[in-house]
């Protein structure tokens, strides 16, 4: 996963967006919603409760998710895996940036896998979340639909199955390679592809 | 072979932020800033409250020994880090974290080092406090102590 930097004169789009905003710290949420304000957000839906965001989520057609995950009636991680299996569309494929203050590595994991699209540690200056948010928008990860998960695919790069397996997806290529099924390059062929060509006209 | 179903989904996000109009990233970033910056005292005089709620919150943690109080110590020196970082005081930010790592460890560690505790809540109650904010060399001499107070303690465990 890459984070392509933001150019000052790159152009955000927030104003008519609906943005879920979940911290049950009151300044902490005051300093999101001032934060998203800044960006050009005009209504932002502000929750300091899961239970209010579930309502939100029932309510609204959603963009966005950002949550904090030490809420008071039920933690962050709880509320993005009540989402990704409430079944509410389309909000259940919103894409969720989780806010974390004192972190471990497994509450990075935790977070992986309870189904958010990234992990952001706060404090999370301006420029931190908006990176996160353009690279939200430029999210093109399948949505993985299993037993024991929902979200995003865990998987950032496509590795193919494991060596020696067939593979679960339609779309798996297999690691043998078969016979070629056109006529091989000449050499004359291959050093024409080398060879500088005068553009004609 | 487990049923496990891949899907994709349209990003409503990217769709929302391709409509015409918006604003540059600059603009974007100071309009953040200026807005966050006025909300600054009010912060900063919830973040003395918390750090004076930490000595209490510790002291009734080491007298009854119970998770509930020691969840409530942690919980309260996060938000202190969450709110100090968010207005760039670093020493309070960093020694509040280091109280969280100490009261996150020591359930798994077996036991509270309430000594280390008590010289993180002093140190955060001064730092978070208004003398705290003003005075550079003390913050800079408590977090270089309280650096070698969780060394040592990292180091016993």
């Amino acid at each position: 996963m890459t984070l392509s930097p933001l150019l000052t004169s790159d152009k955000i789009n927030l104003a008519n967006a609906e943005v879920l905003l979940l911290d049950s710290q009151p300044d902490g949420l005051d300093i999101l919603c001032q934060t998203f304000a800044g960006f050009g957000l005009h209504t932002p839906h502000r929750c300091a409760s899961a239970a209010e965001a579930m309502a939100v989520v029932q309510e609204r057609e959603l963009n966005l998710i950002i949550a904090d995950t030490a809420v008071s009636d039920m933690d962050g991680y709880e509320f993005v895996r009540w989402l990704r299996r409430s079944g509410v569309k389309p909000n259940c494929f919103a894409p969720v940036l989780l806010l974390t203050g004192h972190t471990k590595a497994s509450h990075v994991a935790k977070a992986r896998d309870c189904g958010a699209n990234m992990v952001v540690r706060k404090p999370a200056s301006p420029m931190v979340l908006l990176q996160r948010i353009t690279w939200a928008a430029r999210e093109t990860r399948a949505f993985v639909e299993a037993p024991n998960y929902y979200g995003p695919d865990r998987r950032h790069r496509v590795l193919g199955p494991p060596a020696a397996m067939k593979g679960r997806r339609h779309d798996d290529l297999s690691a043998a390679v078969g016979k070629a099924t056109t006529p091989n390059l000449d050499q004359d062929d291959i050093d024409a592809l080398f060879q500088p060509k005068k553009a004609a006209g | 072979m487990s049923d496990v179903r891949v899907f994709k989904v349209e990003n409503r996000l990217a769709k929302v932020m391709r409509l015409p109009g918006g604003r540059t990233v600059a603009e974007a970033l100071r309009g953040a800033d200026s807005r966050v910056a006025s909300i600054r005292d009010r912060c900063l005089t919830t973040l003395a409250t918390k750090g004076a709620q930490l000595q209490r919150l510790s002291e009734e943690a080491k007298a009854g020994q119970d998770t509930v109080s020691l969840t409530a110590l942690y919980a309260t020196a996060n938000d202190i880090y969450s709110i100090a970082g968010a207005f760039g005081m670093k020493e309070a930010a960093e020694a509040a974290y280091s109280l969280c790592d100490l009261v996150d460890d020591s359930p798994e560690r077996g036991a509270i080092n309430w000594p280390a505790v008590k010289v993180h809540v002093d140190g955060v109650r001064f730092l978070c406090s208004e003398a705290g904010a003003v005075d550079s060399p003390v913050r800079v001499a408590i977090i270089t102590g309280l650096r070698e107070v969780a060394a040592r303690f990292a180091a016993e465990n």
